[in-house]
This record gives structure tokens, sequence and C-alpha cells, in this order.
């Protein structure tokens, strides 16, 4: 110890002599002070003032290091260089606060001289700003579906992949016993839940009677997967026992108004009653799921023991919780071949294999959706393009009229501006514009935000939209647009030599080779949306008028699903066809269009039993074929008169006949299971006829081999009438289904009359592609109204230009139509090549598309040339009208000018 | 003729006395001798930079030497300007202080 502090003295001894004899410090010695001084200094100050300045005090520095203490010097030191910065910088701020004061200041001036320019820009960026904005809402909100859920992140959907031979079919539901087994064999499964779904009910109470949708069997555990939060009743067994039922709120009041409806009953179909044991609120409209009614699954047990040990039949939704931390890929590959362990060796035997995988709750929705994901792309891409759009009008604008700002440029470079100083001074014009018309759209989408969820079919409201979201989307857009639109100016503008400038002889370009490769991607980015628009509209038509194989017009469907409206249906149909107006009627288990058909194996006469073809099927009355004026081509249809067709025959359509390879089908036999859900053996089954294919499914999918029976007199309700369908022939439609439903409350006072027409129904199968098209044709009609907007102020600004020329033109005799079509030609040759760019990448983008159907409209020329006619005719006309003014301006005027 | 402030006052007739060799330090290390005040780096430096702006001195930059690490130093030399501004200012000063000079000084030595 002693030694330490002995040598700790004598070391600072030996320092502090050497300070006395050196007064000065020595000029040898390197520089001492800590080197990030002059570094701070000369951030704030000019070079040559924080190079003395460092020297100076570093100097200081040294000698207070041999005076005092190491800390204080460096005290001193820090100090001083903090004063001097703070000093600097206080300087700085002030100059930089004039100058950006100067700079907003000029760029409102030169706004308010050029009105009809800034209006251009501004109502451009901030239409192409609303669509952008507007457009991230909309993907934001598709991609977020499900999220209300705080378990979102554990749950899971069961996903069959069915595939026979080589082709694969997917669907979102499973056997009954699935759900149970997983959670019972595999520790990471917590929880499942099975939801069936049904066809509409009616509903009694008192005097009250309702078709139902929206209802569905479910487990108990539903509301603890859901979220879903009680209004009355006991969350933890509300639907453990059969025939109990829970209501949304909305329904609830339907029937029973105001009061608490725990323990009333309600008549369903007329048959059974239902206790209800509990109310709840609905899910939020942003969720993939929705229904009014649940009824408890053991009930849908109690109907059919069967269901809860059958793994043939998949037809139930079936969502599972994971443990926390679960690797659901793990989990995946675990229990993709369960099915088969547990299905009987009828299944397995045969060449058909399923395949379990999931998918996470937080995707359920657009992983639902065909193309989901592949639209919000393209969504995302149009934004971008509109967006673009709206920045190349205002680098086009901005450049073609540097000019006029050419002077400006010059005094400034010779008052000692650098560079640098001018491009900033344009990118800030660029931001100050941008920062307007940002503002204007935010106030604007508040107000269009309404009609935006209506075009889009959705419910966006202001608090759906998550404000980092949007704050994040906002400064992206103020980034991207700034830099975007100011870049090119600036570089432009701050490139000018003064002294050519300042002489007078300001370079005037009428044609740049830059602003002809901006007008050119505006128009062909236009052209290409509207190909889309035109050709999403023409496959919309396509699909709407497509023949489906039998009249869908003047077909009223009437809802006939229960016991007793089925006994007296005979009297129904001879009491509607007395009404004026009514041609005929049928019953059938479904009608075209709807879902309720099954996927059936069958195996054809003199086929292996593991060769089996899987046909959809439906069932059907005598009347049928004739009511929907389907043809027959081979053979006959049911008869009334004869017995066996009740039982044991079948009709099959063309291509069923085509893929079991049958010349003539009539009187061959094909073995068939008795009904969809039995597991029966097959039995044998005689055709007696092909009818013409019809799409009975909707016309995003094939058709495929189908057959139809005859509905059946008792057995499951599937087989059975569930619809009947009445073909009227009429001028006063809405008259006759008066009268119809005058005759079904005579016969059934107690049932709901419950109708639509099946034309309307198939329309709103294929709504899909009207929206899709009135979204494209919003954002197409905006694109080449931005587009134009920018071609507007192009040719006026080419057309003020030429003043001197078109009224030396004139004087020498030229005509109003030649001025004109100077003017037009570039622009015409500009739009001719954007055609002809857009052409191929839109017929390659809609092809991929149009992929997506198996009957499509052909892509023709015609779609093609009506794109580029109707651009042409737009931009031509806006730059005409330009051109009209100009060439229309007396020559004595225009050669006084300047 | 404008007017000076006691601190330029000083820091003016610094750089007169030190003509070829004034900066920053040179006029501290001067100042501090004659006055025997420690004087700190900023209320130099102010005064220079204010005289500077009035034209009273100007600056050009000097070479760099090894013995400040290669910087370069601020070096000032008084104007015509500034010799003017002195003049004048003693001038005035004497004239104010004459009577005073006679009165009470001279009184008191007697």
């Amino acid at each position: 110890m002693e030694k330490f502090f002995a040598k700790g003295n004598r070391e600072r001894n030996r320092m502090r002599p050497s300070s006395f004899q050196k007064i000065s410090p020595d000029p040898s010695d390197k520089k001492v002070s800590p080197a990030w001084g002059e570094k701070i200094l000369k951030w704030f100050l000019s070079d040559i003032e924080a190079e003395s300045l460092a020297g100076d005090f570093e100097f200081i520095y040294k000698e207070l290091l041999l005076k005092k203490k190491p800390i204080c010097a460096r005290l001193w030191f820090g100090l001083q260089i903090l004063k001097s910065a703070a000093a600097g910088l206080s300087v700085r701020v002030f100059w930089s606060y004039v100058m950006i004061k100067n700079n907003i200041k000029i760029a409102f001036r030169n706004m308010v001289k050029h009105k009809s320019y800034s209006l251009i820009n501004i109502l451009g960026l901030c239409l192409g700003i609303i669509c952008c904005i507007l457009i991230f809402i909309y993907i934001d909100y598709e991609s977020t579906y499900d999220r209300y859920n705080p378990q979102a992140g554990n749950i899971y959907r069961l996903f069959t992949h069915y595939t026979v031979k080589d082709s694969t079919q997917g669907f979102a539901s499973v056997a009954a016993p699935l759900g149970p087994t997983l959670v019972r064999d595999y520790p990471e499964a917590l929880d499942y839940v099975r939801i069936g779904a049904t066809v509409k009910r009616s509903f009694v109470y008192e005097d009250k009677k309702f078709l139902q949708d929206g209802v569905f069997y479910t487990d108990n555990s539903f509301f603890d997967m859901f979220d879903i939060r009680f209004v009355h009743g006991d969350p933890a067994s509300a639907l453990e026992a059969p025939y109990t039922m829970v209501l949304t709120e909305e329904t609830a009041r339907k029937y029973f108004g105001e009061k608490n409806p725990v323990g009333e009953t309600i008549i369903w179909d007329n048959s059974s009653s239902y206790t209800v044991t509990g109310v709840v609120q609905s899910l939020p409209a942003h969720s993939h799921f929705s229904f009014h009614v649940l009824a408890s699954f053991a009930t849908y047990i109690r109907y059919d023991p069967r269901i809860g040990n059958r793994w043939s039949i998949g037809a139930f939704l079936t969502y599972l919780r994971l443990a926390e931390g679960a690797d659901p890929q793990k989990f995946e590959g675990k229990i993709a071949g369960v099915v088969d362990t547990h299905l009987g060796p009828d299944l397995k035997n045969s060449s058909a294999a399923i395949q379990i995988s999931i998918q996470p709750l937080k995707k359920v929705y657009l992983l639902s959706q065909p193309n989901a994901i592949l639209m919000l792309r393209a969504f995302g891409a149009i934004a971008v393009f509109i967006l673009c759009i709206a920045c190349f009008n205002f680098m086009n604008l901005s450049t073609a009229r540097s000019a006029n700002r050419a002077r400006e440029v010059g005094m400034r470079k010779v008052l000692g501006a650098e560079r640098k100083g001018l491009i900033f001074q344009f990118l800030g014009e660029s931001f100050v514009y941008t920062g307007l018309a940002l503002v204007l759209s935010i106030l604007l989408i508040q107000i269009l935000l309404p009609a935006f969820s209506r075009l889009a079919g959705r419910e966006i409201t202001m608090d759906a939209i998550s404000l980092p979201l949007i704050g994040f989307i906002l400064l992206g857009i103020l980034v991207f647009v700034g830099l975007l639109a100011g870049s090119y100016p600036a570089f432009f503008l701050s490139a000018y030599k003064p002294s050519v400038v300042l002489r007078g002889n300001v370079f005037r370009s009428r044609k740049s080779l830059f602003r002809s490769i901006l007008v050119v991607s505006q128009f062909a980015i236009s052209t290409g949306l509207i190909i889309c628009t035109m050709v999403i509209f023409l496959q919309g038509r396509y699909m709407r008028n497509k023949d489906l194989g039998f009249n869908k017009n003047q077909l009223l469907v009437i809802v006939a699903q229960n016991e007793s409206i089925r006994k007296n249906l005979d009297v129904l149909k001879a009491e509607l066809s007395k009404i004026d107006g009514v041609v005929s009627s049928c019953g059938s288990s479904m009608v075209p269009g709807e879902t309720y058909f099954f996927n059936s194996e069958a195996v054809p006469e003199g086929f292996n039993s593991t060769e089996m073809i899987r046909m959809d099927n439906y069932y059907v009355d005598s009347d049928y074929l004739d009511t929907f004026e389907i043809d027959v081509i081979q053979g006959r249809g049911f008869s009334r008169e004869i017995p066996s067709h009740k039982t044991d025959a079948v009709m099959i359509n063309e291509t069923a006949a085509e893929t079991i390879g049958w010349e003539n089908p009539v009187g061959r036999v094909l073995y068939l299971p008795p009904d969809p859900f039995s597991q029966e053996e097959p039995v044998p089954q005689t055709i007696i006829g092909v009818y013409r294919d019809i799409h009975h499914r909707s016309l995003y999918a094939p058709i495929i081999p189908s057959f139809i029976r005859h509905v059946r007199a008792q057995g499951p309700i599937e087989n059975r009438v569930r619809r009947l369908t009445v073909r009227l022939d009429t001028s006063d439609l809405s008259g006759t289904v008066r009268a119809v439903e005058r005759k079904w409350n005579e016969i059934y006072p107690k049932q709901p009359f419950y109708s639509f027409f099946l034309d309307d129904y198939y329309a709103r199968l294929h709504m899909g592609e009207e929206k899709l098209g009135a979204i494209f044709r919003t954002f197409a009609v905006i694109a080449v109204f931005i587009g134009c907007l920018g071609l507007l102020g192009l040719a006026a600004y080419t057309a003020e230009q030429r003043t001197k020329e078109i009224g030396i033109r004139k004087v020498f005799g030229s005509t109003h139509g030649s001025v004109v079509f100077l003017l037009c030609r570039d622009f015409v040759r500009l739009i001719l090549i954007a055609v002809f760019l857009a052409w191929p990448v839109s017929w390659f983008a809609m092809s991929r598309w149009l992929r997506n159907f198996p009957y499509t409209v052909k892509m023709g020329f015609g779609v093609f040339a009506g794109a580029a006619l109707l651009t042409l005719v737009v931009a031509l006309t806006t730059v005409g009208m330009q051109a009209y003014k100009a060439a229309r301006s007396n020559p004595v005027d225009s050669l006084k000018y300047e | 003729m404008k007017m000076l402030s006691r601190r330029e006052e000083q820091v003016l007739l610094a750089v007169w006395e030190l003509a070829d060799d004034a900066y920053l330090l040179s006029v501290r290390e001067y100042l501090t001798k004659v006055t025997r005040k420690d004087w700190s780096v900023g209320i130099i430096h102010k005064p220079l930079l204010q005289l500077e702006k009035k034209r009273f001195i100007s600056s050009n930059v000097g070479s760099p030497t090894a013995k400040r690490g290669g910087r370069r130093k601020k070096m000032y030399r008084i104007t015509p300007r500034g010799l003017q501004a002195l003049k004048e200012l003693k001038t005035e000063q004497d004239k104010i202080w004459k009577n005073f000079l006679q009165k009470e000084i001279v009184k008191e030595t007697e």
C-alpha cells in the first residue's frame, strides 16, 4: 500500500516541476485536445472559424493541462466547445428559418401567380393520394379479419384435401369425430369447436313466424373460442343439452321484443321445439363468420346418431385451439394422415386419399376468398400506379414551365445560392404542394369513406382504421410523393447556368425525352386499367348471360322444407297451376346455384369397385325437367306413373356419359349409395335418360359428372323436397307472386312464405365480378382523369410557347385545322406508344386473371382497340380544346405577345 | 462615428499594439498582461467579431503552423478606419475628461 502511494506521489512530483520549467507548451507537442471538439465546431461554424477556434482552444487547453488537473482542462475545453457550438447553432437556425420562410413564401407566390397550373397539380395529387389511402385502408381491412379475437393467434381451422387419382379438391369442412379425436390424442390441441351449417328454418313463436337464416349447430366451446359476450344466459352450459339454442340480440328482439327470452321455446319447421338458453352479442362485421342462431351440436347428434362416428362425410367447419407456443407446422405434420387411420377399409382400399391441414384463423378470411391475396396485390399496385400518374403530372408541369423559373434560379445563383440550396428549395416546393394535397385529401376522405365502403361492399368506418397505420401511410405518401414529384424538377432547375439564363437565352424545350417518357407511362397505365376494366366487365356480362343449360328467367323458387308442407305439396301444385301466369311447378331437393348437392361415389356397371367416379347429385320430381326447360338428350325423364322411377331410376348428365365412356347409357346400371349419407352397400340404379349439361354449381366451377334421382317419400331430409320452383309466364310478375303467396297462406296458414327469383340468385352468386368491375372502373376513370389533367396543362403550355409560331403560320394562311393538327400531332404519337405498351402487359395480366374461371369470355381485339380508342379520344379532346383555343386566337394579338 | 464599447476599445487597441501578430490568443495574452486580469476566450472573441463587422479590423487566414497541429489561424489587422476611430475616440474622451482631470486629479496631486 505504502509503496503504491509513494510511487503515485513520485510520479505526480515528477510532472509538476516540468510545468514550471516551460511557461508555454512545447511547440512540437501533438494535438492533445480531444479531436471531437473540432469536429463538433465544424458542424456549426464555417470551416476557417472552426479551425482557428479549435487551434486557440487547444493552445489554452495545453496550458491548463500544465497548470491544473486534467479534469479541469477537459471540463473547460468541453464548455468552450459547447458555448461556441450553441452560438453557431443559434445563428444557423435563425438564418435557415429566414431562408425557409422565404422559400415557402416564394412557393406560395408562384402557386397564386399560376393558379390553373397549381390547381391542376394539387387536384391531381389530391386525387391520387385519396385513391392511394382508400386502397391501403381497404387492403388493411381485408388482411386484418378476425384480429378482434384475443386468441386468434392460437386458433386454426381444419382443412381437407381430397385426392382422387390426380385431381385434388380442397374444402374447409371435416368429419364430425375429427375435432374431439385430435383434442383427445394430441396434447397441443386444447379445444375444438364444430360448426354445422343448415338450411333456412321456419321459426314460429306465438304469432311471429319467420324463415330464419344464419342457423348453425355448434359446440358450447364456440363462445370461448370466438370471444362471444353473453347478454343473457350462462356461457358455460348454454349449448350442452339437445334442443337448446342461443340467439343474437337482433334476432332475439325480432321474436321477443325487449323481454329476456331465456327459457322460452321456438318451434322449428313445425316439428321440434327448441329452448332459448342465451342471448349473445353478434360477431363484429370484421369477422369471417357470422350467425344469427346457434343450436346445440347435441341436437344434431340426436337427429342422426351415426354422425358422431362417421369419418367418411366431412360436413363440419372445425376449429382447434392450440396451446400457446405449440408449433403449428409440426402439429400439421402429425395430423395430416389422421383421417386415413380412422376410416373404414372401404375408402382405404380405394384410390382416394384424405389429407388434413390447418389454416391460422387470422388468414382464414383471405384463404376462403378466391384469389383474395392476388387481388389485394393488384389493388396495391393500382394505388401506386395512380399515385405515380399524379406525381408525373407534377414533374411534367414543373419542368415544362421551368423557363419561367429560370431567371429566378439565375438570380439566386448570382446572389450566392449553392446548387444544394436550390435543390432543397424546389424539393421543399414539392413538399408544400404535397402537404396541401395531403391535407385536402384527408378532409375529403372523411366524406368519401362511406361511399367507398359501399363500393367495396365492406363496413369500413374511421374507427376501424388503426391510427399508427394511417399515420404511417400518410407519412409514407408525403415522403414518396414529395421526393418523387420534386426530385426531377429540383435537379433539372438547379442545373441552370446563371450566365446563360440571365442573358435571356432561356433554354425553351418543346420536346423533352424525359417528359415524353412520363406522358407515355401515364397513358400506358391508364390504358391498361381501361383494358382490365373492360375485360372484367365483359367476363361479368358473359357470366350473367351464359346459357346455364336451363331457362333461368321467370322461375320463382319457394322454400318448402318441412314435413307438413311436403304432405300437401300436390294440393299446392294443383292450386298454383290454376293461377293465371303460372305455367308449371316442380319440387326438388335444391335448385341450381344452391350448394345443397352431394358429391357421391358412383360405380358404373362393369367397373371395378375401386374405379368409382365422384358425381354431384340431388333429387328432383317428375316435373323438374319440364319446369326448368332442361333438354333430355337420350331416354326419358322421370314419370309419375312408373313406380320404379321413384326408387331405382337415375338420370345422368352428358358429361357423366362422356366420362364413363358409354355411347348409349340408357338401360345401363350405376351402383350408387342408397342415400347420400349412407355407408351401406351401393345399390344398382338404372339409367333412364341423359339430360343436357346444366350449371348447377356457380360458373366458378366446371361442369362435372352428375346425376339426379327422384325425390324420396321418406328418409333423411336431404333426399326429399325442399324447394318448390314455379315457372311463370307473365308480364305482371309481382301480381303473380302475390297470387302465389295468397294460395300459400290459404293452404299453410302457419308457415312463413319465403321466395326468390332464380335469376336474381344467380346474379348475386356472380356479384364478385360486378364489384371488382365497379372498383376497377372507378380507379380507371380517376387514372384517366389525372392523366388528362396533366395533359391539359402540358397542352396549354405548349400552345403558349408556340403562340408566335401559330400567329406567323396563320398570317401565311394556315387553317384552324392544320394548327390543331400541328399541336396534337406530338401528343397523339405519345399516346399511341403508350397504347402499344399497355396492350401486351394488360393482355398478360388479364389472361392470368381469366385462368381462374372455367368459362371465360374471349379477349378479342375489340377490347384492346376499344380501350386504345377511348384513351385517344379522351386525350385528344383534352389537347384539342387547348389547341383549338390557340388556333382561334387572332394573329395580331399573338404576334404582339411578349 | 460609431460608438465603441469599452471592451471593443480595449481589444482594438490590443490589435493595434500587436500589429502583425494579432489573433485571438495573442490579444488575450496581451490584455491579460496589461490589465492583470483573466480574460476568457469568449469575452475577446465577440468584440473581435463585432469590430470586424464594423470594419475597424480586417481578418485574413494565417498559414498553418505545426504548433497548432497544422491548423490555420485567423489573423486580425487594424484598418485605417479603425485607426481613425481610435484617434477620434481619444480626442472625444480627452475633451470630456479635461475638466475632470484639471479639477479633481490635479487638485489631489497638489
